[in-house]
């Protein structure tokens, strides 16, 4: 039972091992996913900020490569740029002169955009202090509505603007409203790049503002830009966009999945994007979709099959451990069962079926044994021949049921005339003998035999009927009627006859008259 | 051959001061600048900012262009992308770079300075010890993505990462902002970002712990696929130059201490 138990508690813990070590793995390979996908979307948005920073550097080569600009070539060249389908979400470039180059026609005219032409300007407009748009590509009737809308009226534009001509570098705005959408649309930002003048040194902050001759800049909504990426998005990977380091809801510009808030996902992460003097965080989930994605079975299918393993070795052990026990309990049993046959068939062979009384072949061998042993101490024995009386009309009129139960009884009935020591045997019929193998009279016999006589003349009640029989019995004394078993028998047997002869319901001795 | 030394008794020797001198000989050559290289620059404190437009790195850089001669564009961008290019060929040269088992693979140096790394934690984190901030599971920290530190700083990154404790970023500024705001707990520093670090409200806020771990040199990251191992020898010595003549050092001193500068750079 220890081995089987020790055996079950081994499998049941290299399971259990097995079953951790298959739930770690598939942690570890979701884990790696998820930081897989994690890399790669922050990466994808970075990368497409990187192109619209090249689009930008390739406008500032156009600038860089002339002089003069004329409207013309910046529509066509952005025209060229923007065949690319790589733009897609480019919602327009633009270049806007340095207030220093602009006139001041041009200048009231930006500081009237949004007022009524004919009210004066106020005595504080600053008109060295206007950015107004001077070409906006591509030529589209929305596009040509800013032109010569002032990019300083914005505070969020002014800084980032100025904070590109200070850099050299690109700079992107927080969330702005683009100039051609209404107010609160769609969160939406500009990227912005100076240009200088040719051939003046931009190597500090203080050259790049003493040459600085204008800016280029392209602004896009956010969703266009996500739906531009390249290639698909991860599935099951939510993503939020919260412009800032913070995320709440009033900075939340993109949503992935809106309709979805899991409350705990498996997996988040949290990323930031750097700008100069800004970022953006990027805010990414595992979804139910994508832990469904790497689904698999084999943990629960190791779990299952080393407990029913566990649980037939258990099984196994327990057979072999106690085969040898079982096996000797077994053979006990069939035995016994033998003996128990060979006992029945013992008995069957020499009795009498009806009344179980010893047989003529077990009762020869009593007699046999008893006058051997009667000759070697040179006692007396006797045998009695009892034949029953009117046995056979109760027969033919009750019928042979009526009669064995008559027989069954009479032995019965005999037999308690007997000492244990003593035989009755049925030799047939209603044919009985009796066997006293020590006796030390005639008389002793006599007496058993009327004892015999007596019992069985009282009458016998079977079911509802009173039987009226009697018993003719023949004595024979050994060894005065007979020497050996033969003699005695035919003696004994004859003064049977004679009893029934001289009128039934007596004893008569061999040796009588 | 004449090279003035005595190579029959120890031939073994004669084979090394031949490499030697096999090597100084590339090293006396120019490099190659009969194509544009490509050099980025990554934003970082004291390294290079894109709001002055200059710093460390810038400089290096711009005494490198003089020295060799070469034409090279000068680009920034996040670090991370930087190691993708330098691993494909697609970039030549960046700097302040590291170098572990990995990056040995496709990437060569040139050191030119070493420093060590701190962790810059908050004061409310109750952190006393590096080991604390590991301990504590509410604490996060916040990290540039791709970034390498000194072995001990790389462990406690490593082992937070694993527990899904770092936020990452693609540069410095955010996890300045986040520490104050209490989103991350700590990051780690190193002596470009001293003047962030003396602003008001970050001393106030945090203290800087130190790794138990020896200065790290840093150095030009040249991409092996680009650059043939004769070239990596010629831009080896012209970097080595600028230490030898004390350019280097000169750069440091415009942005630290003499002392400190001299720590860095001469290692």
């Amino acid at each position: 039972m220890l081995l089987t138990l020790s055996v079950g508690l081994a499998s049941l813990a290299l399971t259990t091992w097995l079953w951790q070590h298959e739930q770690r793995s598939l942690e570890a390979n979701l884990r790696a996913d998820f930081d897989f996908s994690v890399r790669q979307t922050t990466s994808r948005v970075e990368q497409r900020i990187a192109a619209y920073e090249q689009i930008l550097r390739a406008t500032r080569g156009l600038f860089d490569a002339s002089d003069r600009v004329e409207e013309r070539d910046f529509q066509r060249f952005v025209n060229t740029l923007a065949n690319g389908s790589e733009f897609a979400g480019l919602q327009a470039m633009v270049f806007t002169r340095s207030p220093t180059a602009v006139s001041p026609a041009d200048a009231v005219a930006a500081l009237r955009v949004g007022s009524k032409p004919d009210l004066p300007l106020q005595a504080s407009a600053d008109l060295n202090g206007v950015a107004p748009i001077t070409y906006v590509a591509p030529d589209t009737p929305i596009n040509r509505q800013v032109l010569g809308r002032n990019l300083f009226a914005n505070p969020l534009r002014r800084d980032t603007m100025l904070q590109a001509r200070d850099s050299g570098d690109i700079a992107i705005t927080p969330r702005i409203d683009l100039l051609m959408d209404d107010p609160a649309s769609q969160p939406a930002f500009a990227i912005y790049m100076a240009i200088y003048a040719q051939g003046q040194p931009v190597d500090t902050p203080a050259a790049r503002r003493a040459s600085l001759r204008g800016w280029v800049h392209v602004a896009f909504r956010l969703h266009d830009l996500m739906a531009s990426l390249y290639g698909e998005s991860t599935p099951g990977i939510a993503l939020r966009i919260y412009d800032g380091i913070r995320t709440e809801p009033d900075n939340l510009m993109f949503d992935s999945h809106p309709e979805t808030d899991a409350p705990t996902p498996l997996f988040q992460a949290t990323e930031y994007i750097s700008f100069p003097q800004h970022a953006w965080t990027l805010q990414i989930r595992s979804t139910a979709a994508f832990e469904r994605r790497h689904e698999r079975d084999s943990a629960r299918i190791i779990a299952f099959a080393g407990a029913s393993v566990g649980l037939l070795l258990a099984l196994l052990t327990w057979q072999l451990a106690t085969g040898r026990a079982r096996a000797y309990k077994h053979a006990r049993r069939m035995t016994r069962e033998l003996r128990d046959s060979e006992e029945r068939m013992r008995h069957m062979a020499q009795h009498d079926a009806l009344t179980q009384l010893p047989n003529r072949a077990l009762f020869a061998d009593r007699l046999n044994a008893a006058l051997a042993l009667a000759r070697r101490d040179k006692t007396r024995a006797s045998l009695m021949f009892v034949d029953l009386d009117r046995f056979k009309p109760v027969n033919d009129v009750y019928g042979h049921a009526i009669g064995d139960r008559l027989l069954v009884a009479a032995a019965a009935r005999m037999r308690e005339c007997l000492r244990e020591s003593d035989t009755l045997a049925r030799m047939g019929g209603d044919e009985f003998v009796v066997l006293l193998p020590h006796i030390e009279t005639d008389h002793d016999a006599e007496r058993v035999a009327e004892r015999i006589r007596t019992a069985l003349a009282r009458p016998f009640l079977i079911d509802t009927h009173t039987l009226l029989i009697s018993a003719s019995i023949g004595i024979g004394i050994f060894p005065d009627d007979g020497n050996d078993h033969e003699s005695l028998i035919k003696s004994a047997d004859d003064a049977m006859y004679r009893a029934k002869d001289s009128g039934r319901d007596q004893l008569i001795f061999a040796s009588g008259p | 051959m004449s090279l003035g030394i005595d190579c029959l008794p120890q031939r073994i020797l004669c084979a090394f001061a031949l490499l030697v001198a096999n090597g100084t000989a590339h090293a006396t050559e120019r490099p190659d600048c009969s194509r544009p290289l490509s050099l980025a620059l990554h934003e970082h404190g004291l390294l290079y900012s894109r709001q002055t437009g200059g710093g460390i790195d810038k400089d290096f850089a711009d005494e490198l262009i003089r020295r060799s001669g070469c034409r090279i564009n000068v680009t920034v961008m996040p670090r991370a992308r930087i190691w993708q290019l330098i691993e494909s060929g697609g970039l030549d040269f960046s700097l302040s770079g590291i170098a572990n088992e990995q990056r040995l693979l496709f990437a060569a140096f040139a050191w030119y300075f070493s420093n060590k790394y701190y962790l810059l934690v908050r004061r409310d984190a109750g952190v006393q010890k590096v080991e604390d901030f590991v301990r504590n599971p509410q604490l996060r920290l916040g990290a540039i993505r791709s970034f390498r530190y000194s072995p001990s700083a790389n462990r406690l990154v490593d082992a937070l990462d694993a527990d899904l404790r770092v936020s990452h970023s693609t540069g410095l500024a955010p996890l300045y902002a986040t520490l104050l705001a209490n989103q991350i707990q700590g990051m780690i520093v190193e002596p470009f970002d001293y003047p962030a670090l003396e602003s008001a409200t970050i001393r106030e806020q945090t203290a800087i712990l130190e790794f138990d771990d020896p200065a790290v040199p840093h150095g030009l990251i040249m991409s092996k696929r680009a650059l043939p191992l004769q070239e990596q020898a010629k831009w080896r010595a012209l970097v080595d130059s600028m230490r030898a003549d004390g350019t280097v050092e000169r750069i440091f001193d415009k942005y630290f201490k003499p002392e400190l500068s001299r720590a860095m750079t001469r290692f």
